[in-house]
């Protein structure tokens, strides 16, 4: 009998914590995420395009042989407003089929799989636990407080340095989220960063949510 | 007795360095409904010549190894004939014509090959677009050399078994490098490779065996077909709880502790009372 209170104490504390709190994107979503239009999705009577045999100087010719596109890793990641100033490292996709995410918190996995900083279309997505047993609170942890128009820099393996600005910060909880659009290879460009937050869900071993921040380059 | 091959790939290919542009041979799936799209590879040896579609002109001086598109074409039949490139017209061809069907929506590759007796001919291939898990590639092995049948190796295993002329085979594997080569089939000495081939994610890398096993100029041609990849199923980046999230368990415990110390006391002093009475 005495120990029913400080237990139901325990599990008040454990539910009632960590709500997270769902932010709009700033702009309209597909905005947001500069997803591209699909041909002929325009409303409205589609005609027939008129279609003729090009031109012989129109016909692009390259010699068949292996010319796989290489895309420029980013190496770091600086978030000075939040205090995160972390390596990136490339990472693939793990068995089960989600993306593969360095151990330690403290580094972050960018999808190699994706595009890059250097390229003009498509999305870099970088993502890191927002804790691990060496690095008990991550760097990315604090992405939760992001605000539109925090400035996001990062460097890649050429040597240069891009510049971001905050567009939208969100937590989805991951049963709902469709990833597909944030992995876009061919809307317009945006970093996308990604950890974890909401609940911890004990029966799990995760939390209930993925924190994703969305920065466009700045001019 | 097999050769064994090599299982491991550690030769660093020449790599092209893209600045955002798409390659011209990396193609996506074309998205109308009411066209086709169409690529040519020139798969026979020392010849340049031209190719007309319904008549018309629409490569010109198109050389061995090459490969040229993708064209946008109206779906249904189109007529290809190939000419030697000095040819006015398509009065004569040394390829055709030949009927081909181009599917609504679909990517297709014609290729100008010699067949398995060293014959010009031509063959129509539709290009697998199907998508593919985060992670994986495609790989289709097109056999459209003057040779018989062959085994596809890959990193020192067989993953093709007696492919014939004109025919193809899709494997899914993971992305990323394959050390390919191709024998005889039932053989182990390679006639071709083995050489590093780069598989690429959500893509489909299409392998020709092409050339003649007799004139001994047996060579391998690549196409690349992008847009099939799918985004990972998730990132799972929070199976570790943050100690703040579990502080609150700590002050809770304690708390507990505490309240049942209390209540230990408080029965040790009232079962002291009663024994003192």
């Amino acid at each position: 009998m005495f120990l029913v209170l400080p237990l139901a104490g325990l599990f008040l504390y454990l539910f009632c914590m960590g709500e997270g709190v769902v932010q709009e994107p700033i702009d309209g979503r597909a905005a947001v995420l500069g997803v591209a239009e699909t041909p002929g999705s325009e409303s409205g009577a589609s005609t027939q395009p008129r279609v003729v045999v090009p031109h012989p100087d129109e016909v692009p010719v390259v010699t068949a042989t292996p010319g796989a596109v290489v895309e420029v890793p980013p190496v770091s990641l600086n978030y000075p407003s939040l205090g995160i100033d972390m390596p990136v490292v490339p990472t693939g996709v793990t068995e089960d089929g989600q993306m593969e995410i360095p151990g330690d918190a403290a580094t972050a996995g960018w999808y190699r799989y994706g595009k890059a900083p250097a390229d003009a279309v498509g999305h870099t997505v970088i993502a890191a636990h927002n804790g691990s047993p060496a690095t008990p609170v991550g760097p990315l942890n604090a992405i939760g407080d992001s605000r539109a128009g925090d400035e996001i820099r990062v460097a890649d393996r050429a040597g240069h340095e891009y510049t971001y600005r905050v567009m939208s910060v969100e937590h989805v909880n991951k049963n709902e989220l469709n990833l597909e659009p944030y992995f876009s290879r061919d809307a317009a460009p945006r970093l996308v960063l990604v950890t974890c937050g909401g609940e911890w869900v004990p029966e799990a071993n995760t939390y209930s949510d993925n924190v994703i921040v969305i920065a466009e380059p700045s001019t | 007795m097999r050769k064994s091959l090599p299982a491991a790939v550690t030769a660093a290919m020449s790599l092209v360095l893209v600045a955002g542009a798409v390659p011209a041979f990396a193609q996506s799936p074309a998205q109308e409904t009411n066209t086709a799209s169409l690529s040519v590879l020139h798969a026979v040896p020392d010849t340049p010549v031209d190719v007309y579609v319904n008549g018309e002109l629409t490569l010109d001086d198109f050389a061995p190894g090459q490969l040229a598109g993708p064209l946008e074409l109206p779906a249904g039949d189109i007529e290809v004939a190939i000419t030697a490139s000095d040819a006015q017209d398509a009065s004569s061809p040394v390829i055709g014509p030949v009927d081909l069907t181009l599917g609504a929506g679909t990517m297709n590759t014609a290729v100008a090959h010699l067949d398995a007796e060293g014959a010009p001919t031509a063959s129509a291939f539709v290009d697998d677009t199907s998508g593919l898990e985060a992670g994986q590639g495609r790989v289709t092995v097109r056999h459209v050399a003057a040779a018989p049948a062959v085994d596809v190796w890959a990193n020192g295993e067989v993953a093709v078994q007696s492919l014939t002329n004109p025919n193809e085979e899709s494997l899914e594997v993971p992305a990323g490098q394959v050390q390919a080569a191709v024998s005889l089939a039932g053989e182990t000495d390679p006639v071709l490779g083995p050489q590093d081939l780069a598989v690429m994610e959500g893509a489909n890398t299409i392998v020709y065996a092409w050339g003649s096993a007799a004139d001994g100029n047996l060579a391998l041609a690549t196409q690349t077909v992008q847009g099939m990849h799918s985004a990972p199923g998730g990132v799972p980046t929070g199976d570790t709880q943050l100690p703040a999230d579990s502080q609150g368990v700590w002050y809770v415990l304690g708390a507990g502790v505490l309240a049942l110390g209390a209540g230990a006391a408080f029965l040790l002093q009232r079962r002291r009372a009663r024994t003192n009475v």
